[in-house]
């Protein structure tokens, strides 16, 4: 059907799925604020982009459909439609229709005009009722620009001590300039920079005030632009001479001082005072000509690009390569200090760090490409349920790596339907408890280190611990001596289920345990903690990134390990006869409790060591603190997580292998499993 | 005529890369050092018109090597180079004459835009 244009179907499938998203975020506000019609004219852009797509690659049916789809919200642009639930549900089917329709040209399945026949017919029904008549609305006039980003050297506040020193200047027959000055964006040691600037002008005059002060200036502990008051004997064009001796200057500007009182009376008229300058940005505002300008749609989109995913693996493993080789040389220069190299070195293992960095952060996606159906999500399995309840939704611009992103998916929607079935309760009953007839569920998501928390919370009927601990009887898994907050970690257990109806949209029990063993498989863990009638919430904490971390390195009688940095509380030194014994395992103290211990040589069956002397790596997984035992410290290091070849993966107890300095390769001890004696 | 230049820098990679930049925009190498007395020392035999001055180097240091030549010859126009992270060593150098100073890693155009403002 569409040969020639085989060579773009990647791209118009990713393209496609981009802008059906849109279009439900944005139908989704649409519905909030049926009057924005910035939000209409972006839909109305998005839509045609996709009809221009569908056409293009000769996708008939597809291309009939959004036509269709766009006389509509043609509709509702012209103010003849009104925005309602009815309207705006259409609208939605018509995006599922859609959605069916490019997954079924990804398949390369042929399509059918019957697929929207019927859809096509109720649209069709909608569009003539609303051409039969009803006045328009009228478009609100758009907000004014407002302008920022232009150099100026009006100052924040003036003392009028300064005004007294540039009155008694010019008594003496001298100049006041004020002069702003907006660094290159790139420059680099802004502190010294701006005292060289700064220096070259005192030579022929002085600098009475600026603005950030100079302290802040020194210690380059501002963004670009600074100002400042200027005394000299010294013509504006000798002035301006003297700045443009000066190299990463992006613009500047030099202006006879004005007392405020001056100022303040030209204010209304708004920087017309313009000096006669060529080369920094010019902002001439014209008065007369005063249209009212438009605020640019309301979403500002970063620029990017597409990248092949497979290309950035690459890139990154070549980073990660090149970072064993540069810790590999400076293990030798280390051991044999020649001093020629060290400086290159330098710089090198500085690049090196940026350019890991980099690599790191373009993998970076923000949760917001998963978090984004969810509203949309949400309002349909309210009105399937008959229940009310909204998602508030908060950080959806903390990012983590792609890799995260797009396995969080599947485990998010699975917590949020069982929140939005098993959680939220229906109306009357919320009412009979006090509660809002709506229910809320927050999904938030934030940095902490180097570790992204993202918790799903709900105020509907918790946890109980009781009904758990009776189901969790019947199928037989053991409870005794479990707290509450065990007990309703059961709920992650395998084949575990507390619904005592199965309903279709949060499944049959087996899935929770999924969602853990999901979020593990991502480095990640996940904790419930709920109380009755008040809520639940869910907390997950995953790794920022992948594959490059901070790791403690130590050993084991003769071998190598590495532990994750960010698990470890802190190292203690231990003594055998510091390890106490209770009924069923071993103990030593540990701030005020006791903690159990982990002997690591027993575990990982090999030769026991017979030294006396330990440090005992004290590690949090869980909420549950741990001594791991082992004999010797080596230091903190950065390291790359190899894969462990799949044949050998079965072994719980670690987490991958790098590769040292050395050339010798450690194995990462996984925590969590070590602990748990998973 | 092309410009003078003086280039000195205890790293030998450094010294090519600049010396590389320096030449092709029309620039002639008048000599390199690699610290701070021999610095001085060609500074004198050559009277380069510029000067581009590592501020790490060993034995005589880029800062000490800067305040010989000026001493020497209070016209004398050098440039500084540093690393990132030496704030303080700039400002000192700044105090002491330095005319400009760049950046590593060098971007070639602002290398360039330095020496001809400096030299103009």
């Amino acid at each position: 059907m569409a040969d020639d244009n085989s060579v773009y179907r990647d791209l118009f499938f990713e393209e496609s799925d981009d802008n059906l998203q849109t279009l439900n975020d944005n139908i989704l506000e649409l519905e909030q604020e049926p009057d924005n019609i910035d939000l209409i004219n972006s839909i109305f852009r998005v839509a045609h982009t996709l009809k221009g797509m569908s056409a293009t690659m000769g996708y008939d049916v597809m291309t009939k459909l959004t036509h269709k789809m766009e006389d509509m919200l043609d509709l509702f642009k012209t103010g003849k439609l009104k925005v309602n639930s009815d309207h705006i549900s259409l609208v939605f089917k018509c995006l599922d229709k859609l959605q069916e329709l490019v997954d079924d040209l990804r398949d390369d399945k042929e399509l059918s005009e019957d697929q929207i026949t019927d859809l096509w017919n109720e649209l069709d029904r909608v569009e003539s009722s609303a051409e039969q008549g009803e006045a328009g609305g009228e478009p609100k006039p758009a907000e004014e620009k407002h302008d920022d980003g232009a150099l100026t050297t009006k100052f924040e506040h003036f003392d009028d001590a300064d005004i007294d020193v540039v009155g008694e200047a010019r008594v003496e027959g001298m100049n006041a300039y004020t002069i702003a000055i907006r660094l290159d964006k790139e420059t680099l040691l802004k502190g010294p920079r701006v005292f060289l600037i700064n220096e070259h002008l005192e030579k022929d005059g002085e600098i009475i005030r600026t603005e950030p002060s100079a302290d802040l200036l020194e210690d380059g502990d501002f963004d670009t632009d600074y100002r400042m008051i200027y005394i000299t004997k010294d013509s504006l064009d000798e002035v301006k001479q003297n700045i443009e001796s000066n190299t990463e200057i992006d613009s500047y500007l030099v202006e006879e001082f004005k007392a405020p009182e001056e100022d303040k009376e030209e204010a209304p008229k708004e920087e017309t005072k313009e000096a006669p300058k060529q080369a920094e940005p010019k902002k001439e505002a014209k008065p007369a000509a005063k249209k009212p300008a438009k605020a640019p749609a309301h979403k500002v989109k970063n620029q990017a690009i597409r990248v092949d995913l497979n290309r950035l693996d690459r890139f990154l493993n070549l980073v990660s390569e090149l970072v064993v080789y540069r810790n590999q040389l400076e293990d030798a220069t280390n051991r044999e200090s020649i001093g020629e190299i060290n400086d290159s070195l330098e710089q090198v293992s500085r690049l090196t760090s940026e350019l890991q960095d980099l690599v790191l952060k373009i993998r970076m996606q923000p949760v917001s490409v998963v978090f984004s159906r969810f509203p949309r999500m949400i309002r349909d399995l309210a009105n399937q349920l008959h229940k009310e309840m909204h998602l508030e939704i908060i950080g959806e611009e903390t990012e983590l790596d792609k890799t995260v992103v797009s396995e969080l998916s599947e485990p998010m929607i699975h917590l949020l339907r069982n929140s939005a079935d098993h959680g939220i309760e229906d109306p009357e009953t919320r009412k009979k408890l006090g509660k809002p007839e709506e229910g809320t569920i927050t999904l938030s998501a934030y940095q902490e280190g180097n570790k992204v928390l993202i918790t799903l919370s709900d105020d509907g009927k918790g946890l109980n611990p009781e009904i758990i601990k009776a189901s969790a009887e019947r199928k037989g898994i053991d409870t005794t001596g479990l707290t509450d907050r065990e007990i309703q970690m059961l709920v992650f257990h395998p084949g575990f289920s507390t619904a005592k109806k199965i309903t279709s949209i949060s499944g049959r029990g087996v899935g929770l345990d999924a969602v853990q063993s999901k979020i593990t498989e991502l480095g990640g863990s996940i904790d419930v903690e709920s109380k009755v009638d008040v809520g639940t919430t869910t907390v997950i904490t995953l790794p920022l990134t992948l594959s490059i971390i901070q790791a403690l390195m130590v050993k084991i009688g003769n071998e190598s390990f590495a532990v994750p940095l960010d698990v470890v509380e802190r190292v203690v030194m231990i003594h055998e006869k510091d390890i106490m014994k209770t009924s069923n395992r071993e103990v030593c103290k540990f701030q005020e409790g006791l903690i159990p211990i982990i002997r690591t040589d027993e575990l990982l069956q090999m030769p026991p060591s017979d030294s006396d002397k330990k440090y005992a790596i004290i590690v949090k997984s869980g909420k549950q603190y741990f001594g791991i035992l082992v004999d010797q410290m080596i230091g903190q290091q950065e390291i790359v997580i190899k894969k462990i070849d799949p044949m050998l993966q079965k072994i719980k107890k670690y987490q991958g292998a790098t590769i040292l300095g050395n050339g010798s390769i450690a194995l990462i001890l996984d925590v969590n499993a070590v602990c748990n004696g998973r | 005529m092309a410009k003078r230049i003086l280039i000195v820098d205890d790293a030998v990679f450094m010294r090519m890369k600049l010396k590389d930049i320096l030449e092709k925009n029309g620039y002639e190498v008048a000599g390199e050092a690699q610290n701070g007395q021999e610095a001085f020392d060609k500074y004198q035999a050559e009277k380069p018109d510029l000067v581009t001055m590592d501020i790490t180097m060993p034995e005589v240091d880029g800062l000490d090597a800067l305040k010989m030549i000026k001493q020497a010859d209070p016209n004398a126009k050098v440039v500084m180079c540093s690393a990132m992270g030496q704030q303080g060593m700039v400002m000192d150098a700044i105090k002491s004459g330095a005319v400009d100073f760049i950046v590593k890693p060098f971007d070639t155009e602002r290398v360039i835009q330095s020496l001809d403002k400096a030299l103009s």
